[in-house]
């Protein structure tokens, strides 16, 4: 299942869990698990959309007009690149 | 005293389990050389005490975090008399997961199948005794929050803990990887390793922890850790995704889930936002039905409101002052400086609070994401990192954290075109400037003019990145993959806490930076002494004078718009500040939207707004890009190259309107 997960977003450039959901014909919340994993494996990593800096928010003269709804991406990383030219 | 050790996912409401179980019979405390906390309870059950230790939440039993470790070793330790694993009913698939590792490992489980009213209310039927029968261990149904089944789930565990049997659990990870095992095992075997089968899959499966407790308390021949070493690579992933395969067979024989919708509402509101050729232009549309609700509701029902209250204090303020037989300084420094200048800034905050309100309600359904990703297509067309959109869209509201997001974008290239572009999205400190302007001259297509100036930033910063990729940076851009998170209704309380957050920042500013530029700036407009003040011959009319031929070709070559734009460079907000403030005699909104209309022809506001929207970011973003950079050539690249642009696209737009008889 995680092959799939990985080989599938490694096709697409955008993906919500309900359509890999339904190209792999597996269970939406298993989607969800299977990224998790892969996330954990280190096989694709998440890239923040808010700033990543050395100053915490608290202390940060710019939080409140900061992007606290993060838009989710994701990189397959050099591990996941390698294992996809394996499958 | 016997020893029961609960495990469970996060969530799974394992602690609600250890709080029904020991009441206030708790202990808190910090496992030995790690900063996870230990929660050790006591209760009694026929008259028997039983001790009862929370360990911390966790999804595996990898060596992924602290929070793993401290479960796996205490697990591993043998110090517990039988483990419960908290399993929640309406996510089974994930919670089965960390079961199938606790019975690999041998330990002796039962599962508190938790949340069952949860799982009914969302149609999920769970046959408790299929369960049961396929991971051959006790399973009970709970509901931890209402004590139900804990009697019933406390009398299973300490029969199955004094029972004589052993959990059986039999993975098949196919055929090389289960002969692998089985060769790791009997090297442990013969080490009288306690959980033999357990370390020799972990061992395969990479995990560093294991590896370096293998290496030291076991002697396994050099030769068996290298091959070891050498496989784990391709085994990793196999292993755990025969797990999950486990865990589905399980899951098929005894859980049934309501049929999957076909198609949600998401997947068909996505075929139409995110379609090819119309996402665009949806985006485009909502954005300028925004804008005319902004006006609509921010200028015509709520301006007219805040506009006379400013005006009400401005001039009870200015009465008081004379009452009491303050300075004329003073007088004039609160009735021009203040109320001429910040109060102006101040006028325009209904249209700022109803413009992030709708923003943020776009935010909150989940909309942003299919924005990026439409835009996502357009610049890769352009040779354009997609991720770029989304420091974009994180630029509308101010430039600075849009700069941050540029750490995202993994390679030099896309970060740098990114940063340098970023400054051309018009930030809220830009927006009373448009709305200025738009009161004095567009007043009947205040939504159209916003729109097509916010549009025209992102066109400008397009072609700007494309001309940067193909003169500045060369490299081939990464690539990344986007998550469309579900729609989802926008939550109130949310999207007044985003908007009131952007609105508190603009009055912070302000009351801050935007204050001192304006007092400094009035200071320079009354000296020397005995010149008119706010006049040509003032300090800051003699500088805006030498300054102001710059901006001639532009066609606002006065002093009062040249020294209002460079005022803008420590803050953009000041450039309203200070119109209003050199426009001696003008002490609220209306009246410096006439003198502009003096001044000012429709055509060179253009161009004017055109400046304002593309030249020099503020002194902040300036900051920003050095930090980010690390690099004083490029923070004045960055100053340079917007404030030259800015000044070509108005001379030009100045041009060649007068040419066209405007």
């Amino acid at each position: 299942m995680l092959k799939d997960v990985l080989k599938e977003i490694s096709r697409i450039r955008v993906y919500s869990t309900s359509t890999i959901a339904d190209s792999l014909d597996i269970d939406e919340e298993l989607v969800k698990e299977a990224i998790f994993q892969l996330i954990r494996m280190g096989y694709i990593v998440e890239d923040e959309t808010s700033p990543t800096c050395e100053v915490k928010c608290s202390g940060c003269a710019y939080s409140s007009i900061c992007n606290t709804k993060a838009i989710k991406t994701f990189s397959i990383t050099d591990k996941g690149r390698l294992l996809l030219n394996k499958i | 005293m016997s020893i029961i050790a609960l495990v469970g996912n996060p969530n799974s409401g394992k602690t609600t389990l250890f709080n029904a179980l020991t009441g206030s019979n708790q202990h808190i405390g910090n496992w030995p050389g790690v900063t996870v906390e230990k929660k050790e309870g006591k209760f009694k059950h026929k008259e028997k005490q039983y001790s009862v230790i929370d360990l911390p939440g966790t999804y595996s039993l990898g060596a992924y975090s602290e929070d793993e470790l401290v479960a796996r070793n205490f697990i591993l330790s043998g110090a517990s008399d039988v483990v419960i694993n908290v399993v929640d009913a309406t996510n089974i698939e994930r919670n089965l997961y960390l079961t199938t590792q606790l019975l690999e490992m041998g330990v002796k489980v039962v599962v508190a199948l938790n949340m069952m009213d949860e799982a009914k209310q969302k149609n999920i039927e769970i046959d408790v005794c299929a369960l049961s029968k396929s991971l051959g261990i006790p399973v009970v149904a709970t509901i931890a929050s209402k004590n139900k089944g804990l009697e019933d789930l406390i009398e299973k565990a300490v029969e199955y803990a004094s029972s004589g049997e052993q959990p059986r659990i039999d993975i098949s990870y196919g055929e090389e990887i289960d002969r692998e095992i089985d060769r790791v095992k009997g090297f442990l075997d013969s080490s009288k390793s306690d959980h033999p089968k357990w370390l020799a899959i972990k061992l395969l499966e990479g995990d560093e922890e294991i590896y370096k407790l293998v290496e030291k308390k076991f002697k396994l021949p050099e030769d068996l850790l290298a091959s070891i070493k050498e496989k784990t690579p391709d085994y990793e992933l196999e292993i755990v995704d025969k797990r999950y395969a486990f865990v589905g067979n399980i899951v098929s024989l005894a859980v049934k889930k309501p049929a999957r919708e076909v198609e949600t509402i998401t997947d068909k509101l996505d075929k139409i936002v995110t379609h090819k050729y119309f996402g665009i232009p949806i985006f485009a549309i909502i954005m300028f039905i925004i804008f005319q609700l902004t006006f609509v509701i921010g200028q015509d029902l709520l301006g007219g409101y805040v506009a006379g209250f400013v005006e009400f204090i401005g001039e009870n303020l200015v009465k008081l002052l004379e009452l009491i037989n303050s300075p004329e300084w003073l007088q004039s420094f609160v009735s021009e400086g203040i109320f001429g200048g910040i109060g102006t800034v101040f006028e325009f905050i209904p249209l700022i609070v109803v413009l992030y309100f709708f923003i943020g309600i776009l935010e909150d359904t989940g909309y942003m994401a299919r924005a990026a990703y439409v835009m996502d297509g357009l610049m890769r067309a352009i040779g354009l990192h997609g991720k770029t959109f989304i420091s974009m869209i994180v630029g509308f509201g101010c430039n600075v954290p849009g700069i941050m997001a540029t750490r995202t974008l993994d390679n030099k290239k896309d970060r740098m075109i990114a940063l340098l572009i970023n400054p051309f999205m018009s930030c809220g400190a830009r927006l009373p400037i448009y709305l200025v302007f738009i009161a004095a001259f567009f007043p009947n297509n205040g939504a159209l003019v916003l729109f097509l100036l916010y549009a025209f930033g992102i066109v400008m910063a397009l072609i700007m990145g494309k001309i940067f990729s193909k003169v500045l940076f060369k490299e081939e851009s990464s690539h990344f993959i986007m998550e469309l998170p579900p729609y989802r209704l926008p939550i109130f309380k949310y999207v007044i806490r985003s908007m009131w957050d952007k609105v508190w920042d603009f009055l912070y500013r302000a009351g801050s930076i935007i204050f001192v530029v304006v007092a400094l700036l009035w200071v320079l407009s009354v000296l020397p002494f005995g010149v008119e003040p706010y006049s040509q011959e003032s300090i800051l009319g003699r500088i805006g004078t030498i300054l102001a031929p710059i901006f001639a070709p532009a066609g606002f070559g006065t002093w009062q718009a040249t020294v209002s734009l460079f005022a803008g460079i420590a803050a953009k907000e000041a450039v309203v500040a200070i119109l209003g403030m050199v426009y001696a005699g003008v002490s609220e909104g209306t009246e410096l939207v006439l003198a502009l209309q003096d001044v000012f022809t429709p055509l060179t506001a253009v161009s004017f707004l055109v400046m304002t929207l593309l030249y020099t970011p503020c002194a902040a973003v300036l900051g920003t890009v050095k930090r980010e950079t690390n690099s004083v050539k490029w923070t004045i690249f960055m100053a340079l190259y917007t404030f030259v642009l800015g000044w070509i696209v108005a001379v030009l737009i100045y041009q060649v309107g007068r040419l066209l008889g405007f």
